[in-house]
């Protein structure tokens, strides 16, 4: 698992049993990015290469396209609605 | 039975209804079906406690030619039947107001890129928030997730009015 967020990029290991709200949370949390609460709701999982954002609840192991396993998500910005 | 000939459109609106996202959404608390009279659904969404906030908002959705069109949704008074007021709209000092704008489209709709009526005219937002891009292949919870998202977002901060 893969979590890349601007120019950095922070790998962790997860049962395919784990929800897409389980990877967030680590992925914010202090030993990771260590994003402010409220930093932390302003931004989203988002699959790589994709504009596909899976709820909280999906379970990673669905999300899965490789076959050794591994996943990578964008942690991006929820972005302003302008224009 | 239903006192009318049901379209495809109805149909699989009905379907997505019964359907896992929508109803892992209901299970959840995010929203409620309140009422269906096609094409319009109004959809109670849960928002996040506030200060003079209620616990939720209702969306009227218009859903023609539901899903190959996209939906459109006014925030709504469900007891009343009518449009809800300008001051009991969501309000937020960054992106709550701009999609719950009162001024835009004299408030017929949300200023959203999944919302069929905000969307004519703004092709740029195809490649800027193609993340908010409705699909045909999707369903309701497309535009509930977004909504839901923003009245439990840390931004949402009550209504206009409070």
């Amino acid at each position: 698992m893969t979590v890349n967020y601007r120019r950095d990029q922070k790998k962790g290991f997860f049962p395919p049993s784990a929800t897409v709200d389980w990877v967030k949370e680590w992925a914010v949390g202090k030993e990771q990015y260590d994003m402010s609460p409220v930093d932390a709701t302003e931004h989203v999982l988002q699959v790589c290469n994709s504009v596909d954002r899976p709820d909280e609840d999906v379970h990673i192991g669905t999300l899965v396209k490789f076959s050794d396993g591994t996943l990578c998500f964008d942690l991006v910005p929820k972005q302003r609605v302008e224009g | 039975m239903f006192g009318h000939p049901m379209g495809v459109d109805e149909q699989v609106f009905r379907s997505h209804l019964e359907a896992g996202p929508f109803q892992s959404g209901v299970d959840r608390g995010r929203w409620r079906l309140l009422s269906l009279k096609w094409p319009h659904a109004l959809i109670a969404v849960q928002a996040a406690e506030r200060v003079g906030g209620p616990p939720e908002y209702a969306l009227r959705f218009e859903c023609t030619n539901y899903p190959q069109a996209p939906p459109t949704a006014q925030p709504w008074n469900a007891d009343g039947d009518a449009p809800l007021p300008p001051e009991r709209w969501p309000s937020g000092p960054r992106r709550v107001s701009l999609a719950f704008n009162p001024d835009w489209k004299s408030g017929q709709c949300l200023y959203l890129p999944c919302d069929r009526l905000s969307i004519e005219g703004h092709d740029a937002w195809r490649t800027q928030h193609p993340a908010m891009i409705w699909s045909p292949a999707g369903d309701i919870t497309h535009y509930l997730r977004i909504v839901h998202d923003l009245l439990n977002s840390s931004d949402y901060s009550g209504p206009r009015g409070a």
